[in-house]
């Protein structure tokens, strides 16, 4: 379901998908309406393409067919999915293992790159790519801005990543406080975002175990919450997820592979 | 008592300045207008000390810049019921008696309806600064009378249209003028209640006097007693008068000797094409009372103080950013965090316009807590003070007044009213014509 409103005192477009990748879009774009609309129509298309793609729940996903049969023989993969998983196997490696989309042994993952297949040689293992899709969609949105010269806007993709491009229309950047989770009101900092992405990671009262430490297979109860910010919006997707869950010895070993972004750790108890 | 920040409380956007180019009856309710009055009391005279007569004075006994000096009443039992709240005040029977105390500025009008115009003109005309109770009069010539004698008069007049002074209500006018439900497309007003709306009578010849709001003599009966709070709503949110209304009315249930209906279903047009029906029925209380404003992308129900969107729900902040962004202001939105997971379809229950938002079932007749009556009345004594006027609030209580009486004579006559040029003051659409 996607619902616009232009404002037209404001020149500015706002959209809002809801119920996808488990979560909701909201994005305020300025320029002028049919232009705005006409970028809103690509977003829309693009995420639900993406959503359709990288859902491992949805039965005729092509991550659901790889989960469903990459056990028994090797599985060809398009080639989008492909650098996908590349990309995914890189920062696996950068974040010393602790962002892992099998969430359980990336050792039982095979890539043949002559082939462009993927194998999981026996072993019931399951891709998960929710630690990465928002972040890819929003470099997605992010090129659709840059081809149709939006230079004013602001992505809001379910709370926890938020792309910002230039500035809020009366001020010199978009101003996003993060919100204490257990305290609504309280907020832990204000961000001035502009040309970069904030993403936020962290155990809420309504979302608990939804974190879960990919070498120890034991899901984090600390209350704490991890954003970080980043001109890479899939750098900042992967790192929130990966700081979430390192021991205190590896968090400087990642944050010195990732020069460019810039993490905050909030303890909450 | 401790006293609201009556503005901070509203929140909305842009501070004060903003918020008197849209509202600008606000005025004293600012804190540079109550730095103007600060150590000054306006001087009051309360005529009529019925029950809403004594909600008032209730609420005057909290505030610091007023002082009460005399009370009237022709009925003996309520005006000792003021005189044990007021043991100081002067007390009169006879309302011209009051008017010539030189040490009055202000009178505040809490009388039966049919009462409200002659001792309106009066007290302007003894050059006292006015606050009558809603509706304004019970017929459309006195309520004109009324404001052509407030115009002449360079003085203060309020009616108690107390929605104007409603935080819930007006946060809802700026969400709605901000676009948030879409294009206004329908209205639907009711009020539902299941009592006889009599009051007990110690002896048959006080009938009338004190079940005044029963007989055509003295009161307009739903129309003018409940209506013209939610007419007034209508022509708020469209900033537009209708030009046309039709209705039936009868009486259906409540066959007890009584004159004014007790059911009624109306239709009022504007120009654009809206329709705004107005529905009260009191023998029952399914529905309560609303005021539901439907918009091509959602519906604000201000009664209730929540709204509802067509088709799905924005995240929590965006709402806030627009809304700034559209004040030309330019802060701080707090909405990131860990993932947000939305209501389902289903389960959509809407979205509360304040965090706090006081209700009422509509039931009584008296008043309700924290529905603007404070705040009109505490404006009053600052406006006494000052001698400002409250623009705007005479001509949006003039035509929903107005309004409500053509209501009746479409139901009366069964024909569809056309809104009389004569009775066109210069306010919105009908400025000009």
């Amino acid at each position: 379901m996607s619902y616009t409103y232009y404002y037209k005192k404001s020149n500015m477009l706002h959209g809002s998908l809801l119920n996808i990748m488990g979560t909701g879009l909201d994005a305020l774009m300025i320029g002028k309406e049919e232009v705005v609309s006409s970028v809103w129509d690509a977003i829309v298309l693009e995420i639900k393409r993406l959503h359709h793609m990288l859902n491992r729940f949805d039965t005729s996903s092509e991550i659901s067919y790889i989960n469903n049969n990459a056990c028994i023989y090797p599985v060809k993969v398009s080639d989008e999915l492909w650098r996908i998983l590349l990309d995914t196997g890189r920062y696996h490696q950068q974040t010393l293992g602790y962002f892992d989309i099998t969430l359980s042994d990336y050792t039982r993952l095979y890539f043949d790159k002559e082939n462009h297949s993927v194998f999981f040689d026996g072993y019931r293992i399951s891709l998960d790519l929710g630690g990465y899709a928002k972040g890819y969609a929003l470099k997605k949105i992010q090129e659709i801005f840059l081809d149709s010269d939006i230079r004013q806007a602001l992505v809001n993709f379910g709370n926890s990543s938020v792309l910002a491009v230039g500035s809020h229309p009366h001020g010199k950047s978009w101003n996003i406080g993060v919100e204490h989770p257990f305290q609504p009101k309280v907020q832990l900092k204000i961000f001035e975002l502009s040309g970069n992405s904030l993403s936020t990671s962290g155990n809420t009262s309504q979302h608990k175990n939804h974190i879960i430490d990919p070498h120890s297979g034991v899901f984090i109860s600390e209350k704490k919450m991890v954003s970080v910010v980043s001109t890479n919006c899939i750098d900042a997707e992967v790192l929130t997820t990966a700081l979430m869950v390192a021991d205190s010895e590896s968090v400087g070993k990642i944050q010195a592979n990732f020069p460019g972004a810039a993490s905050y750790t909030f303890n909450l108890q | 008592m401790e006293r609201r920040n009556f503005i901070k409380e509203i929140g909305l956007m842009g501070g004060s300045s903003l918020l008197i180019s849209a509202f600008p009856w606000l005025y004293s309710c600012t804190s540079e207008a109550q730095k103007e009055v600060k150590g000054e009391k306006a001087r009051l005279g309360i005529i009529g000390t019925g029950s809403r007569g004594l909600y008032h004075i209730n609420h005057l006994l909290t505030l610091q810049n007023v002082e009460i000096i005399a009370i009237c009443d022709n009925y003996a039992p309520h005006l000792q019921n003021a005189v044990a709240l007021c043991p100081k005040a002067k007390s009169f029977s006879n309302y011209h008696d009051l008017l010539e105390l030189s040490d009055i500025d202000g009178v505040l009008i809490a009388t039966p309806l049919y009462e409200h115009a002659h001792i309106t003109i009066d007290a302007l005309k003894a050059g006292k600064h006015v606050f009558c109770e809603k509706s304004m009069s019970n017929t459309p010539d006195d309520c004109l009378a009324m404001y052509n004698a407030y115009m002449d008069s360079g003085k203060v007049l309020y009616i108690g249209q107390q929605r104007l002074f409603d935080p819930k209500y007006l946060k809802a006018i700026e969400m709605i003028h901000s676009g948030i439900i879409g294009d206004i497309t329908g209205m639907r007003c009711y009020w539902f209640r299941n009592n006889d709306w009599r009051r007990s009578v110690d002896h048959p010849s006080l009938e009338r006097k004190i079940n005044w709001r029963l007989y055509k003599e003295y009161s307009g009966g739903l129309m003018t007693e409940l209506a013209t709070h939610q007419l007034q709503v209508g022509n708020w949110v469209l900033k537009m008068i209708p030009e046309t209304v039709m209705g039936f009315g009868d009486i259906v249930f409540w066959k007890d000797g009584r004159e004014v209906y007790d059911n009624v279903s109306l239709i009022y047009h504007y120009g654009n094409g809206v329709n705004m029906t107005y529905e009260s029925i009191i023998s029952n209380k399914f529905n309560g009372l609303e005021e539901q404003i439907l918009g091509h992308k959602g519906t604000m129900e201000l009664e209730k103080g929540k709204y509802y969107f067509e088709d799905v729900k924005p995240a929590p902040g965006i709402l806030q950013l627009i809304n700034q962004i559209e004040h030309n202001i330019f802060d701080n939105v707090a909405f990131a965090g860990p993932s947000w997971v939305p209501e389902t379809a289903l389960a959509y229950q809407g979205e509360f316009i304040m965090d706090k938002v006081s209700k009422t079932d509509g039931a009584s007749s008296v008043g309700a807590m924290n529905d603007g009556s404070l705040e009109l009345v505490e404006a009053f004594c600052h406006a006494v003070i000052t001698g400002k006027k409250a623009e705007n609030l005479v001509e949006e209580a003039y035509y929903s007044s107005v309004l409500a009486l053509l209501g009746i004579q479409a139901m009366e006559e069964q024909c569809i009213v056309k809104f009389p040029d004569q009775y066109k003051i210069p306010y919105l659409n009908f400025a000009t014509s």
